[in-house]
Formats: C-alpha cells, sequence, structure tokens
C-alpha cells in the first residue's frame, strides 16, 4: 500500500507501509495536506446535508466554501485521474477495485457540481448578501434536492472505498502528534 | 506552481463543462425528471395527516443551528457510517479469502 496522493494515491512522493500501516519513512506534507482536506470536505458535507440543523444561512454559506475547496481537491488529486483514466481505457472487462472508484468518482463529480452549482442559483440567503438575486427555477431547486441525495450516497461510497487510505494515514498522523 | 495552475485551469474547465450539461439538461424534455412540484399533488388517504414542518426537504430559513434538530445530523452520519461499515465487511470479507503475498523489497503499489 502506499500513502502519498490521497484516496486516489497520486503523489509522486509516495510512502511504502506494510500492512498494519507502519511507515518507512514520514508522512509527505503532501499527504498531510490532503488527509485534513479531505476531513474537512466530509464533515462540511455532512452539516451541509443537514439543513434542517444548520438552519439555510449556514447550509448555503458552507455550499460556498465548496466553490473553492471542490476544485482544490479536484486539482490535488488529478494526476490519479488522468493516470486511471489511461489506464482504465481499453479494459473495462476487467473490473476491479480502482475501476470501481473511478466510476464512483466520475458520478460524484457530476453529481456534486451539479449539487453546488444549481444550489447557487436557488441561493436565498449567501448570494444575495453579496449583492446577487438568483431566480426562483423549480428546475434547479429539484436538481439541487435529486443530486444532494445522490452527492450524500456517492460521498460516503468515495469514502469508503479509501478507507485503509484513511487510517493509515490517521493513526500515523496522530501517534506522531502523541509522540511529539 | 504554473503546472497546479495549469491543472486547476482544466479542472474548472471540466466543472464548467458539468455546469453547461446541467443547463442543456434544463431545456431538454427530460427537464422534468428532476423539476420540483412539477408533478400532480397526491391526495393524502382518509385519516392520514399532513407532512410535519421538519420533512426531510422542508428548508428552515432562520439562520443558526438547530439543537432540536440535530436528529438530522444524526441521519447523515447514519448513512455515511452505514456505508462504511459495508464497504468495510467487503473489504475484510475479501482479504481474508485472498491469500496474503509477502512484499518484496522496493515493490510498489497502491
Amino acid at each position: 500500500m502506499t500513502i502519498g496522493g490521497g484516496p486516489g494515491p497520486g503523489s509522486s512522493a509516495a510512502v511504502t507501509v506494510d500492512r498494519v500501516g507502519a511507515s518507512t519513512s514520514s508522512l509527505p506534507r503532501r499527504t498531510v495536506v490532503d488527509f485534513w482536506l479531505d476531513l474537512l470536505l466530509v464533515v462540511a458535507f455532512t452539516f451541509d446535508y443537514s439543513f434542517r440543523f444548520t438552519g439555510l444561512t449556514i447550509h448555503e454559506w458552507i455550499g460556498m466554501v465548496f466553490v473553492v475547496l471542490v476544485p482544490v481537491h479536484l486539482t490535488q488529486h488529478w494526476d490519479w485521474v488522468v493516470r486511471t483514466t489511461r489506464r482504465l481505457v481499453g479494459r473495462w472487462r476487467t473490473p476491479s477495485r480502482e475501476s470501481l472508484r473511478w466510476v464512483v468518482d466520475l458520478l460524484l463529480l457530476g453529481a456534486f457540481v451539479l449539487c453546488v452549482a444549481s444550489g447557487l442559483l436557488v441561493s436565498q440567503k449567501a448570494l444575495p448578501a453579496l449583492g446577487l438575486r438568483p431566480g426562483d427555477d423549480n428546475f434547479w431547486r429539484g436538481l439541487h434536492t435529486t443530486t444532494a441525495d445522490v452527492s450524500v450516497a456517492l460521498t460516503a461510497l468515495h469514502v469508503a472505498l479509501s478507507w485503509r487510505w484513511g487510517l493509515t494515514v490517521a493513526k500515523r498522523l496522530f501517534r506522531r502528534k502523541a509522540a511529539a | 506552481m504554473s503546472r497546479y495552475l495549469r491543472r486547476l485551469a482544466v479542472v474548472c474547465a471540466v466543472i464548467a463543462a458539468v455546469v453547461g450539461l446541467g443547463f442543456l439538461w434544463r431545456v431538454s424534455p427530460a427537464a422534468g425528471l428532476v423539476a420540483d412540484g412539477g408533478g400532480p399533488r397526491r391526495e393524502l388517504p382518509a385519516g392520514a395527516t399532513q407532512p410535519r414542518d421538519g420533512d426531510r426537504h422542508h428548508l428552515r430559513l432562520d439562520g443558526g443551528l438547530d439543537l432540536n434538530s440535530v436528529d438530522d445530523l444524526g441521519q447523515t452520519v447514519f448513512i455515511g457510517v452505514g456505508v462504511l461499515a459495508v464497504v468495510v465487511a467487503v473489504d475484510r470479507a475479501r482479504r481474508r479469502r485472498r491469500p496474503v503475498v509477502p512484499r518484496t523489497s522496493g515493490g510498489s503499489g497502491s
């Protein structure tokens, strides 16, 4: 297993670890950034989906944060996207964990981007606070709720498919902090 | 840095393309698949109660966290943890069935 580049392992500075997660060197800075960014995205989306709890104002401002964080997250893992796409082209008949992850990520990209975009297009609090007045459209409203439901399931799957990476990095990160 | 910015530009282009597809969807005949409130409202059966204000897609317009609705957050966490538990269980079961191949030095993998 490698650490580096996040759930879609994509860093050239990969660190080899054994089955139980013992490392042969310290965590690369890139991996630490990926871990905290991914954790922030998961926590933010968990709160954002629970909008009866957050209320519309917080819901929309968290949505605005995704406008920045999602492109950054995708950019961090773009190498993995390109490499995996190239590798999978031409051998679709051999389904693997990697191809499953690729399909889940592709669907999540579409659903999540449409969810955030449609959320902006029906915003009642955040965009008006910035001086913009989006319209009230049944299509965007319906698309927002549909893609949000799809995204929450796909996000859970997206995270779950990388649980070993997350667990290994978390163990090493917190062990190192505890030792310091 | 310039490599990162180039990649960011590609990512933004991909995101713009997805949003563009959303606009195409809006003007296509398939728009009715997701349009909110487009369909006829079903009559409630005799004796059934009206949906509560706190139903899943009801929006609370006021600001601030509502601790009375913390169950909503609980539901979301439950979905995530449920999917995670299933994937971890399947993964562990598959690994148990597969023979462990000892690692050789200098190997890499993901």
